[in-house]
């Protein structure tokens, strides 16, 4: 069974890494707590060891009236870094639509559909992205927003697989 | 959890030297039943959720592939639970700091709060470990060691900087070990002497830099190990079965530990291969009483194990005759007496004899 989702872009926590440069934000949501994203990013994909397959997780962050999330972790299964292994997507959506979304795989048709954009930072070397003293993240997300398109994209989701319930997660 | 001494140990790497990897050997091939048989123990993680994702890295490691790389600092706690007893005697503590730390700032206050914690938790480390990349060595020689070494200085200093914003003294572990990681795949004939003498030579300002960045009285630059995870050509994993070094880690913080008293009370230095080191660690300390007068506090904890490795044997005792002294000390519920032959046991197996060296020279 396949079906269609449309995520907005702004409701999406994305976290990869480059040929050369280390795990960085390429997508942020407005922060919901003033320290930013790593911890909460840390805590939702803690013991996750992405594969292949992707793995699902839904739950919700224990902040206001509580964040609820739908994420996948999973490895690209062409792209890889300067060890010739492969790299790891972690992908956060948060939402209405994505407490709201089916228990289908998104992450790989999201990685697809970002393609152009993550194509052009992919291979840049660390060395080429220093910029003063903005964090080398920073400078990433900005190339990657300046080749987005639109500030949604609606992506195939594929056949339902097994979701793991984490529950609401402390901040 | 019942209390128990505890070794911790900080890794420093830059991202892709083989952090990920080692950790899921060294866990993972001490949970093997061939592994048991022969050693007499077995590493239990205290984090059940941290166990199961470094089995997984290290079934794939049997399925011929590398992990992949992970990202943020984390703590892995391993019991070390000796046959017939029944709980661990010792845990072993690894502090796994990410290479990518070096080369970007954090992305917000959340990951530099998450640096501030991992930087204090380092300085609470009985010892530290530098991975130098043996596929990186081969491929550019002393050219990389030197550029590790100047940016590992750049980052200490980094640390520096952010400590004293802490206003805590910058109270970095006296023990420091420079491994080479991927160890298999250097020639046959190498050793960590052959290996100590050519970063000495070739890299000896570099080395001295991080010294003294580190703090003047550590031994970083004199105490050289080989690791090796699995055997391997660089891009597959040839066999997860045949690791080097990992296991001597433990009981070489003791021995570091034992040598630095040898030190402070005047007596001497013990330096060599690990057969020389122990022999010479026997004449040194043997008349010293009151070894924890002059261990650090945080060494206090150790101090059974720490005398355990005071042999009047040396290393002539073999491997398989400690393995039955740890068999019977664990069958009279002797848990630390185990662990300390498990230890001594390890720094006895003939395989980890080239894998380590310390120099002799205090200062250059």
């Amino acid at each position: 069974m396949s079906e269609t989702l449309t995520l907005r872009l702004r409701d999406v926590l994305y976290r990869t890494r480059g040929r050369d440069w280390d795990y960085s934000f390429l997508l942020q949501p407005v922060p919901l707590i003033s320290e930013g994203w790593y911890t909460l990013h840390r805590r939702i994909f803690a013991n996750v060891e992405p594969e292949p397959k992707p793995v699902l997780l839904r739950g919700a962050l224990g902040i206001g009236t509580g964040q609820p999330f739908f994420a996948t972790a999973f490895t690209d299964a062409v792209r890889a870094d300067s060890q010739a292994r492969p790299i790891a997507h972690y992908i956060a959506w948060f939402g209405a639509d994505a407490e709201a979304a089916p228990g289908v795989s998104f992450g790989p048709g999201l990685v697809q559909a970002l393609a152009r954009p993550l194509g052009s930072v992919f291979e840049l070397s660390p060395e080429a992205l220093r910029n003063g003293e903005k964090p080398l993240d920073t400078v990433l997300r900005q190339r990657f927003q300046a080749a987005l398109g639109d500030d949604a994209v609606s992506v195939p989701a594929s056949t339902a697989h097994a979701v793991r319930w984490l529950g609401t997660i402390a901040p | 959890m019942p209390s128990r001494p505890e070794v911790r140990v900080a890794l420093f790497g830059m991202k892709g030297a083989g952090k990920t990897t080692l950790l899921a050997s060294y866990f993972g091939n001490q949970q093997r039943n061939a592994f048991e048989e022969r050693h007499g123990y077995r590493l239990e993680a205290a984090d059940a959720a941290q166990g199961s994702v470094l089995l997984s890295r290290y079934y794939r490691l049997e399925g011929g592939t590398f992990p992949i790389g992970t990202d943020g600092f984390d703590t892995l706690r391993f019991g070390l639970k000796v046959h017939e007893l029944p709980h661990p005697s010792l845990d072993v503590v690894w502090y796994d700091y990410p290479g990518g730390w070096w080369e970007t700032a954090p992305s917000d206050e959340a990951e530099r709060d998450a640096r501030r914690k991992a930087l204090e938790q380092l300085l609470d480390c009985h010892a530290a470990i530098l991975l130098v990349d043996s596929e990186r060595y081969l491929k550019d020689g002393l050219t990389y060691v030197r550029t590790l070494l100047d940016q590992f200085r750049a980052e200490i200093r980094r640390i520096v900087n952010e400590l004293s914003a802490l206003g805590k003294a910058p109270d970095f572990p006296e023990q420091w070990l420079i491994a080479f990681s991927k160890a298999d795949l250097l020639p046959d004939n190498t050793t960590a002497l052959t290996l100590a003498e050519a970063l000495r030579e070739g890299a000896a300002d570099q080395l001295l830099g991080v010294q003294k960045a580190v703090g003047g009285a550590s031994s970083f630059g004199h105490e050289f190990l080989m690791l090796s995870a699995v055997r391997g050509d660089g891009r597959r994993v040839l066999d997860a079965h045949q690791s080097l070094g990992l296991t001597t880690i433990a009981p070489l913080v003791l021995l570091g530990a034992l040598s630095r008293v040898a030190e402070k009370t005047g007596r001497g230095r013990a330096w060599g291969t690990l057969a020389t080191a122990l022999d010479l660690m026997r004449g040194l300390t043997e008349a010293i009483d009151k070894i924890d007068d002059f261990l650090p506090p945080k060494y206090r904890a150790l101090t059974v194990l720490i005398k355990a490795l005071r042999t009047k044997e040396g290393l002539s005792v073999s491997a398989e005759k400690l393995r039955a002294r740890q068999k019977s000390a664990a069958h009279r519920g002797k848990a630390l007496d185990a662990a300390a032959y498990t230890l001594r046991a390890e720094l006895a197996s003939p395989e980890t004899q080239r894998a380590y060296f310390k120099t002799r020279l205090t200062d250059e």
